[in-house]
Order: structure tokens, then C-alpha cells, then sequence
């Protein structure tokens, strides 16, 4: 019996070193977030980076069209852009479905102002350490997580738009 | 529906009950052998409650269905309640415990029941892989062990029979391994196995239930609405049962069950599920046994991510 047990767990313990750490690679609050340049969703040949908004606030959104609350969240997220935009504030759309043709396919019925991103392999989402759809991430001045949102709640926007002025108040 | 809970959420490991509850000596399955046991994400925490109503009034000889002129009745009902701890993305804990009550007739005859507190079980999870966007499989271990909580000396006139008591009063091990594929990137489409094993203890009347495998291979289909259905084949094998090490007639044997279930997310973090359990083919050991005609499952379940 005793054999048997620690058979067992030294299995166990052997998959434990040998399986992949997602959480050791999920970004957590106070991470400074990953550089990254990816093509645009709408327009292929256009890349955009994550140094071209350097000492802005931004929230960088992981979408995708089968999301069913994307649906709900990308056009509150448009009015929150709007309202502070040209304030250095910015939001990046991630699209990360594996079939960029369907991320086009919802953006013309959902448009958003704000630049949307393809990660149809997924690097920059595995980066970040999603794990729920929606997930944003609100990035100081300085490209350090503040604030890490799963899922969409309406209640968590006020606090979020208070979030967002409160880094926009900040000296950079 | 929101997709957040459905990757927090957990792969599901499809248990024995025989950690939980006694089994009939004539062969219905465990009570609770549609418990699952999860494995939330790191300080995810999920509670789950469930009702369980088994009728146990099939007599089987071997695997033909045979009429039962005694007009006997045989229920067995239980309450179960489940929490789970994610320690860490690959490490979780979860416990439950179990309130049973039986009910036995036999045509005119006095009715005889007990009920009380069930068994209780604990496990530890490991999860080196779970579904995410951008990884389509789960896979997950368990061992425990099943612990004998509740009463096993209920008496009427005379100490009522090993089926009849709400717990084995035995201790028992558990082990459990559980895949799952998703089939495409959103995950709403799955298929699921598991695999595991019972080996049950024997009490202090000397009695022991048989060891068991069960092998479940399941599908589940997530609707763009609160809704999603899952369809699941279970299969059980369970050695007969025995008292001071001798063998017990008309128990163990095999069992092939469908079950089907219907979730219904009522928020993010809660979800009501009702399922229903169907043998489809049974070979049961010696003569005659009385074994499951039919089990309808209602549960709700709470489930809090951690704030990243």
C-alpha cells in the first residue's frame, strides 16, 4: 500500500516539474506589461506596438467574436474612449480569435473607434495570461498593470473610469 | 453567455459515491455516483449542493429485466454538499459531505427507512493543464480518501441492513484521472473522459462493499445563451461485496447508464443544474438483484474567481 502511495506521488511530483506553468507566466498587478507588435485586424499591412503609446494610460482588451459579452463590453469601452481620448488615455483591442475573418465579421457589426490588433496565434494573449474572455488590462504611464478585469460587469465601470482619470491625474 | 466562468471554470472529475454514501447489498449503484469533484483556479472557491432521488426498483437476473411480483419499493435520497479550494492554478482541495435517507417496502409489509448523516470525502487535485483560449485540453488527478461520518448501526426493531444505513462506516480510497478537448477555440463544444477507482474498507460489522472502476466519457454543448446540455455514458464495475472477508450473493457486477443534464447559468458565478440517469445494460453477479430503474439529480452551484 505504502509502495503504491509513493509511486504515486512521485508521479505526481514528476508532472508537476515537467507540465507548464500558466500562472508563473500570468501578469499580475504591479507587472510591468510585455512589449509586443502586431498587425492591425482591419488593415494587414499596418503593425502597431505597444512603444508607440508610450507614457499613456492604456487598456489593452483580449476579445474575440464568440464571445458572447464582448458583444456588450466593446461598445461601453468605445464610449470610455471617447470620453477620454486626447487626455493620453488609449484603449488597444486584441482580437485573438484563431480565424481573423471573424473578428472582421463582428467589428462591422460592433465598431469601435480605437485600434484593433490580430493575435490569431495567441502569443500575446499567452503573455498576459488570459484565461477568461473578455480580459483587459489597465496600464499606467509607465506600462505597469494597475488593474485586471475578467469577464464583463457593469458595476466595475465607474470604478474603472475612476481608475482611468485617477492614472491620468498622475505626473508621468 | 459569458464565456468568463466557462475557462475559470473547472474540469470535473466524475467520482464513485461510495465515498459518500452506502450502496445497496442488492446491487444499486452507489447513491452518489454522479458526484463531481472540482478543481478550481488559484483562490477559486466553489460550492455545490445537490439532491439526489434514486429509485431502486429494477429486478435484474444477470442482465434481463425480470417482473417483481413482491411489489417491493426501495428509494434512497441524498443531500450532498461539495466545496473546493484552488491552492494554485495545479493544486486544489475539495471536501464534501453527505445527509442520506433510505426507504424500503416490500409490497404490504411495514415500511423500513433510516437516514442521517452520509459519508464525507476529501481529495487533492493536480491540474497540469487546463482549457484556456489558446489550449484546447484539461487534465486532471485525484486521490482521497472517503471517510465514515455518519451513523452505520441504524436500528428499527433489528440493526437495519449494510444498504440500509446512511453510512458505509468503513473508510475508503479514492483515485481519479479526468481529460477533457475542447473542440473549438471558444470551448463551447467538449468532450470529456474520466476514470476512477474505489477501494473501500471494511467497518466494524465486518462488512466491506465491493471495490469499484467507474469510467465516464461524456460531451457537453455551451449555447450563446445561459443554457448548456451534457450527455455522459457511465460505465461501473464493482466486486461483490463481503462480510468477514466471505463473499456476498447478488451483489456486484456491471453497469452501463446514460445520463443527461441541463445547466442553466442564473449569474455569472451561480448555476443551476437538473440531470437524470438511465440504465441502458446491466450483467449482475449470481441470481437476482435489485438494482437502479431510474436517478434524477437537481444541484446549484457557486463558484468566486479570485481578483487578479
Amino acid at each position: 500500500m505504502f509502495r503504491r502511495l509513493s509511486l504515486f506521488v512521485r508521479v505526481l511530483s514528476g508532472l508537476s516539474c515537467l507540465s507548464p506553468l500558466p500562472s508563473a507566466l500570468a501578469l499580475e498587478r504591479g507587472d510591468s506589461a510585455p512589449a509586443f507588435e502586431l498587425p492591425h485586424l482591419l488593415r494587414k499591412t499596418e503593425r502597431l506596438s505597444i512603444s508607440q503609446y508610450k507614457g499613456q494610460v492604456l487598456l489593452i482588451d483580449f476579445w474575440a467574436s464568440w464571445c458572447a459579452p464582448c458583444r456588450e463590453s466593446m461598445p461601453y469601452l468605445n464610449a470610455l474612449y471617447r470620453r477620454s481620448m486626447g487626455r493620453g488615455f488609449t484603449i488597444i483591442a486584441v482580437n485573438i480569435d484563431d480565424r481573423p475573418e471573424q473578428g472582421q465579421v463582428f467589428l462591422a457589426e460592433f465598431p469601435v473607434d480605437y485600434p484593433v490588433i490580430s493575435d490569431a496565434s495567441g502569443s500575446l494573449a499567452k503573455s498576459f495570461g488570459v484565461r477568461a474572455m473578455p480580459t483587459a488590462f489597465l496600464l499606467d504611464r509607465e506600462g505597469v498593470v494597475h488593474r485586471i478585469l475578467e469577464g464583463f460587469k457593469r458595476d466595475e465601470l465607474t470604478s474603472l473610469q475612476q481608475a482611468i482619470e485617477q492614472l491620468l491625474d498622475e505626473q508621468p | 453567455m459569458n464565456g468568463l466562468h466557462y475557462y475559470l471554470g473547472v474540469l470535473l472529475l466524475c467520482m464513485s459515491a461510495s465515498s459518500s454514501a452506502a450502496t445497496c447489498s442488492c446491487a444499486g449503484p452507489p447513491l452518489l455516483g454522479g458526484i463531481s469533484v472540482a478543481n478550481p483556479d488559484r483562490a477559486g472557491v466553489l460550492l455545490n449542493l445537490s439532491y439526489q432521488y434514486h429509485d431502486i426498483g429494477d429486478l435484474v437476473a444477470k442482465g434481463e429485466l425480470i417482473p417483481d411480483e413482491t411489489d417491493r419499493d426501495r428509494t434512497a435520497q441524498s443531500l450532498v454538499f461539495g466545496a473546493a479550494y484552488g491552492i494554485n492554478d495545479r493544486w486544489s482541495i475539495s471536501a464534501l459531505t453527505s445527509y442520506v435517507g433510505h426507504s424500503r417496502q416490500v409490497g404490504r409489509g411495514d415500511r423500513s427507512a433510516s437516514d442521517g448523516l452520509g459519508n464525507s470525502a476529501f481529495l487533492v487535485q493536480f491540474t497540469p493543464l487546463r482549457i484556456r483560449p489558446f489550449q484546447r485540453n484539461a487534465f486532471s488527478i485525484a486521490i482521497g480518501a472517503g471517510l465514515p461520518t455518519g451513523k452505520d448501526n441504524d436500528t428499527e426493531t433489528v440493526t437495519l441492513s449494510e444498504d440500509m444505513q446512511p453510512s458505509t462506516g468503513a473508510w475508503s480510497g479514492l483515485f481519479a484521472i479526468a481529460a477533457e478537448h475542447a473542440l473549438n477555440q471558444a470551448a463551447s463544444n467538449r468532450l470529456n473522459a474520466s476514470l476512477s477507482y474505489v477501494a473501500n474498507g471494511t467497518n466494524d460489522r465486518r462488512y466491506a462493499f465491493g471495490n469499484e472502476w467507474l469510467a465516464n466519457v461524456g460531451a457537453s454543448h455551451r449555447f450563446q445563451t445561459p443554457w448548456s446540455v451534457t450527455g455522459t455514458l457511465h460505465y461501473r464495475q464493482a466486486k461483490r461485496h463481503t462480510r468477514n472477508n466471505n463473499p456476498i450473493p447478488n451483489t456486484g457486477g456491471r453497469w452501463l447508464d446514460f445520463s443527461s443534464a441541463l445547466n442553466y447559468s442564473l449569474t455569472e458565478q451561480v448555476t443551476a443544474t437538473v440531470s437524470g440517469r438511465l440504465p441502458l445494460w446491466r450483467e449482475l453477479n449470481d441470481s437476482l438483484q435489485f438494482t437502479t430503474s431510474y436517478s434524477v439529480t437537481v444541484g446549484i452551484t457557486y463558484y468566486h474567481t479570485r481578483q487578479r
